[in-house]
């Protein structure tokens, strides 16, 4: 079937849907009355803060010495720029989003194909491969830590056993930490990445197939052509949440290799938390803030584009 | 077909478009009127977020100094039934305080509130307290490298006034102690809770090994024993490092043994090369605020780590206080530099598989005109002071004096606690010790190891060197620990990595006004001279 391309036309259905205008009758009245509470506390708890740090990205503003905070036009965006640390910390932090996402999506995919067919221990399984999304980034950080102990860690006396070299992996450069961080990532998020894509092979209909199989289509093909394109919307969803929660990632960086060796493993969310909490320079830090903000909106936005666009592909 | 209504106040009138022009131009018409709609709604959420905004920054940002209101002169009394809010870090260094509450409400009727946050917060979250100032503690417990930073802050109450309250024993304080972690600008403004410093461990069994002593001396031609210099312990760290199926003291190991353990983490290994850059001579800044970090003693003291490295187990660059004293009580490494907290738990054979055979000395040195030069840092330490908002300093300052006098002797030789020595009733009584790791360690403790222990510690007091007491140490040090981890891990050159320090800490200086550091700095370093700690 031929795709047509989505050309902005005079019908979109979002202009053919006739518009209420915005009268301040006595119903209108009560239904923002009664939604102003809920308004007012998401201005509060959402919008204000990060008001408050768009404002103090623009000042000096350093809480280790009494000086009070005043304004300083673009030095703390101009100065990330020039930091090497922080495009270290944004390079580490892609390389994790990018590398994660990738392997995530694999893995996921090969266990929701493995668990898409009813078998008696299903159930029993996918209550399982829950249970490292409900455990604390924290606890599978600590838990890591000890497994990738140089001297008494399970995982190098295994792989010891075996002939295997024994890396040392939290401590040694930029690849093994990074590599371990990964592995942490990867084994907590995995499930919740599988389930998705579960969720969406289940929703593919059983028509879709039976066609494809009546074309004397081959499972190679039937995967490539029908099951991937039709969880496109499934995976656009998972590369903008995993997105999202990699570049927040903190917990195991900190537990893992507190960004070390040197900054070799140090993300953006490691270097703000140190700018702003450790050398309370928060001035700078909320620059760096702002400037991640920005940046997980180009993505979001991006991301949503395709989304829509795939969603409107798909419908017509 | 479509209906489009197009009147403002309802639905009273409807057009049919049919034509297309008449269409383009009434769809034109909707999205203009729908942007304005939602102008007008994005103009409230702008003007409603700017309130609050400027709110916020008026209540919370645009604090300076506050000019701190003269203290009331106290009176000297307490009120049975004060309750006193406690802020300390929490597990091991709050133990204290859960040991003698009961005992405090006893005495004096006061009750405590404790509230524990990890040891890693303890800067952030007095700071967020004290910038946000809701005075919701009274007595604080901290490290004392913050003391002149918070002092210049207004956020802590002088204690000269209270002495009468309960007397705190001040000449008992070891005099680096007292001059270096209680008073700032000659004003008494806390009492000590934990004596931190670095000593020396080592394995007695081996220097005592007749067939190891024979085989070192051939090696390296002269006898073994605790090593006084850098350069002999090298030479220990690598007679004693042994692969796994070697012998050690005539037994076959079972798993490779080192020859020292380092604090080499990221966080840690600027104590490991702080001991070594001081007794090089280094200083952190010279009289100008001029960074020392980069001199020769800074590049001696690094390249003393990489060689030492080759001795310690392999993933020593992510080493910290916990896996050095599991690595050494556990059997598996001949030394360490450490806090002096661990000798404590040597003799509990639950946590040490070592009992009896730990020995401590002070920190290895160089010789310089013929005499031993060492230093021992003092990292961490802490202390107890009163806060500026605190509505009850003489309850608060009756709790730190309890605790830093009476009961400070129990709880430093308490295994169960993080706190070390800060007295001199401490360090003179080897008895009480030995009797006190007796009961603990279900076992004997002779008192000739307490003595010998107790010894050391006083030896590396002599030498101490403290951390750096200036506002914004948490971020020179960190920079420091930093570039230390860069050059360890190969990612940067030695020289490299420490003039980057220099660089950085220049920056931090001017940062935070060059003058007022420099001249906290100066005064700083009086009190060193006047210790004799630095020439």
């Amino acid at each position: 079937m031929k795709i047509r391309k989505i050309k902005p036309n005079m019908n979109n259905t979002l202009l053919e849907t006739p518009i209420q205008p915005l009268y301040w009758d006595a119903k209108r009245k009560l239904a923002f009355a009664m939604i102003s509470p809920a308004f007012i506390i998401l201005l509060f708890l959402a919008i204000g803060p990060m008001f408050f740090m768009f404002v103090n990205a623009f000042r000096t503003w350093k809480l280790a010495v009494p000086t009070p905070p005043r304004f300083c036009g673009f030095k703390n965006f101009l100065n990330l720029f020039r930091d090497a640390r922080f495009g270290n910390a944004f390079f580490n932090t892609l390389f994790l989003m990018v590398s994660g996402i990738i392997v995530q999506s694999i893995l996921g995919l090969g266990i929701a194909l493995l668990l898409k067919k009813p078998f008696k221990l299903r159930p029993v399984i996918m209550a399982l491969i829950l249970i490292p999304v409900l455990i604390a980034p924290v606890v599978t950080g600590l838990n890591w830590k000890l497994i990738f102990n140089d001297t008494f860690g399970p995982l190098n006396y295994i792989l010891g056993s075996l002939g295997f070299k024994e890396p040392l992996w939290i401590s040694s450069n930029r690849f093994w930490g990074l590599f371990s961080i990964l592995i942490v990532d990867t084994w907590q998020w995995t499930p919740f990445v599988a389930l998705v894509l579960l969720a969406g092979l289940e929703g593919i209909p059983n028509q879709v197939y039976e066609a494809a199989d009546v074309d004397g289509a081959k499972p190679i093909m039937v995967f490539f052509k029908v099951t991937l394109p039709l969880l496109r919307p499934m995976f656009v969803l998972i590369v903008l949440l995993r997105t999202i929660f990699i570049f927040k990632i903190f917990d195991p960086v900190w537990i893992l290799t507190q960004g070390g060796p040197g900054t070799a493993t140090e993300t953006l969310s490691l270097l703000t938390y140190d700018t702003g909490l450790k050398y309370l320079d928060i001035g700078y830090a909320m620059a760096m803030g702002v400037l991640q903000i920005i940046f997980m909106i180009i993505l979001a936005n991006i991301f949503l584009k395709f989304t829509t666009s795939s969603k409107i592909s798909s419908q017509r | 077909m479509r209906q489009i209504r197009l009147r403002k106040g309802g639905y009273r009138k409807r057009f049919l478009i049919m034509s297309p022009f008449v269409k383009c131009k009434k769809n034109y018409l909707l999205v203009r009127r729908k942007k304005m709609r939602f102008n007008k709604f994005a103009a409230v959420c702008i003007i409603l977020v700017f309130a609050f905004s400027i709110t916020s920054l008026c209540l919370a940002g645009g604090k300076g100094k506050e000019e701190v209101a003269p203290m009331e002169e106290a009176e000297l009394t307490i009120t049975p039934g004060t309750k006193i809010s406690v802020f300390v870090d929490g597990g091991i260094n709050v133990f204290p305080f859960e040991l003698f509450q009961e005992r405090i409400k006893e005495q004096s009727g006061i009750e405590l509130i404790l509230n524990p946050v990890a040891q890693a917060d303890v800067y952030t979250k007095l700071k967020n307290e004290f910038v946000s100032g809701t005075g919701a503690f009274d007595l604080v417990v901290y490290f004392p490298a913050q003391l002149p930073e918070f002092v210049n802050m207004g956020n802590l109450r002088p204690m000269d006034d209270l002495v009468g309250i309960r007397d705190p024993k001040l000449d008992d304080i070891i005099t680096p102690f007292r001059k270096l972690y209680c008073e700032y600008n000659g004003k008494l403004y806390s009492l000590p809770y934990d004596g931190d410093l670095h000593v020396y461990y080592y394995r007695k069994d081996l220097i005592k090994d007749p067939v190891e002593q024979k085989n070192f001396k051939a090696k390296y031609g002269y006898a073994l024993a605790v090593p006084e210099t850098w350069e002999q312990q090298k030479d220990f760290a690598e007679f004693f490092t042994r692969k796994k199926g070697e012998k050690l003291v005539g037994k076959v190991l079972a798993n490779d043994f080192y020859g020292n353990g380092m604090l080499l983490g990221r966080g840690w290994c600027h104590y490991e090369w702080m001991d070594h850059f001081t007794s090089y001579g280094g200083i952190y800044f010279d009289e100008n605020l001029n960074p020392m970090i980069n001199s020769q003693a800074g590049l001696k003291a690094l390249s003393d780590l990489k060689q030492l490295m080759k001795y310690a187990p392999p993933g020593v660059l992510s080493w910290g206080f916990t896996e050095n004293r599991g690595g050494f009580l556990g059997g598996n490494l001949a030394a360490m530099i450490l806090w002096t907290g661990t000798f404590k738990y040597s003799y509990n054979k639950d946590e040490s598989k070592i009992p009896g055979n730990v020995g401590v000395s002070h920190i290895p040195g160089v010789i310089v005109d013929g005499k031993l030069q060492y230093k021992a840092t003092m990292p961490f330490g802490r202390v107890m002071s009163i806060t500026s908002t605190s509505k009850h300093p003489a309850e608060a300052f009756w709790v730190a004096a309890f605790m830093s006098a009476e009961a400070s002797i129990d709880f430093t030789f308490d295994p169960r606690t993080g706190e070390d020595s800060f007295r001199y009733s401490h360090v003179n009584a080897p008895d009480k010790l030995s009797e006190y790791l007796a009961n603990f360690s279900k076992g004997e403790v002779p008192v000739d190891d307490c003595k010998n222990y107790l010894d050391a510690i006083k030896a590396n007091l002599e030498k101490g060197y403290p951390d750096l007491s200036i506002p914004g140490s948490n971020e020179y040090m960190d920079i420091l620990d930093l570039y230390i981890h860069k050059a360890l891990s190969g990612e940067m050159s030695d020289k490299a990595a420490l003039d980057k320090v220099a660089e950085e800490w220049n920056k931090i200086s001017d940062s935070l006004g060059f003058e007022s550091q420099k001249s906290i700095w100066l005064s700083q370093l009086d009190v060193w001279k006047e210790l004799g700690y630095v020439d």
